[in-house]
């Protein structure tokens, strides 16, 4: 004999892994990119611009020499 | 704490203690290493924490204490698994186009105006100058043995110094040809962005375009024997008027 289907007596709770997972990926790459960013600005372009002015002011000092 | 980083990462063109980052750079083969892999190492921080923090999420909020049955409905998911599949496949494609673009421009030996020839040996390095002969119409050649600690001067790199060095002109285009006469070793100066491993029988060459004056060390980089790590390399970059008193000299 088929029994007749059940409505639950509340919602399924459902979507709960997705909401979880979005929320994860965002914090996870919002604190990626953070660091990242921190790393780049912090780090990298600093010595950059350190060995930039290096060598510009080395051209300059070998202008001079040669009395250009 | 990136200032600290940028006081105590080796800022000289030799090796430091507790040296963590590169050397400063002297040819463009460098300056090209150096940008990538600070452009990976941007990508790689960014992929650390993402990974970073959903392990631990998942550790907080699967552990068995808290979600007992979790493993009931969280045991597959083909979406989920193409995801995290594909995405490190391509970031490594991503990763590698560039580096293989650097790899073969680094490989290239562009019209060199002069040619040194270094061979190893158990254990020290002989170069030879064959574009240039001395005052007894032989090729300039020397051997350059390491300096041993008891007879450094003041201020000499501990397994470093050498007694004779290799002096090039700076802003030259300048061609290494690389062999060794007994066992494998290898020629390296991290400075110049070079290392290359010397055969016996064989000639492999590098090319070095050296942006400034100064002086690079450099050590046998391939286990060579007992003493592989008593044969350094000590390069030293000088204008060319000092290059040529320096051939005169000879």
């Amino acid at each position: 004999m088929a029994s007749a289907a059940v409505a639950p007596a509340f919602k399924p709770i459902t979507g709960m892994l997705r909401r979880g997972l979005i929320l994860d990926l965002s914090i996870g790459l919002g604190l990626g990119f953070v660091f990242g960013n921190a790393f780049w600005y912090g780090y990298h372009m600093p010595r950059v611009n350190a060995r930039d002015a290096y060598y510009r002011k080395l051209e300059e000092a070998r202008a001079a020499r040669q009395g250009n | 704490m990136f200032f600290l980083i940028n006081k105590l990462v080796m800022n000289f063109d030799a090796p430091s203690p507790w040296g963590i980052y590169f050397q400063d750079s002297a040819t463009p083969q460098m300056e090209g290493l150096n940008e990538l892999h600070d452009n990976i190492m941007y990508y790689l921080v960014v992929i650390l924490f993402a990974v970073g923090w959903i392990l631990l999420s998942i550790v907080i909020n699967y552990v068995s204490t808290k979600s007992p049955i979790s493993h009931k409905y969280l045991n597959h998911g083909t979406l989920i698994e193409l995801i995290w599949t594909i995405t490190p496949a391509v970031i490594l494609i991503l990763i590698a186009f560039p580096s293989f673009k650097l790899l073969y421009l680094m490989d290239e030996v562009s019209d060199p105006s002069m040619s040194v020839l270094a061979e190893g040996h158990q254990w020290y390095w002989s170069y030879q100058y064959p574009d240039f002969l001395d005052s007894n119409d032989q090729f300039i050649e020397f051997d350059s043995y390491i300096v041993p600690e008891s007879d450094l001067d003041e201020g000499g790199l501990r397994m470093l110094e050498v007694d004779n060095r290799v002096v090039l002109p700076e802003l030259t285009h300048v061609r290494f040809i690389i062999t060794a006469g007994d066992v494998i070793h290898s020629f390296a100066a991290p400075a110049l962005g070079i290392k290359c491993d010397a055969y016996p029988g064989r000639l492999n060459q590098v090319s070095v375009f050296i942006n400034r004056e100064g002086v690079f060390y450099g050590q046998c980089s391939e286990i060579c024997g007992i003493l592989h790590s008593s044969m350094p390399i000590v390069i030293e970059s000088v204008s060319l008027e000092k290059f040529l008193i320096w051939l005169k000299e000879q």
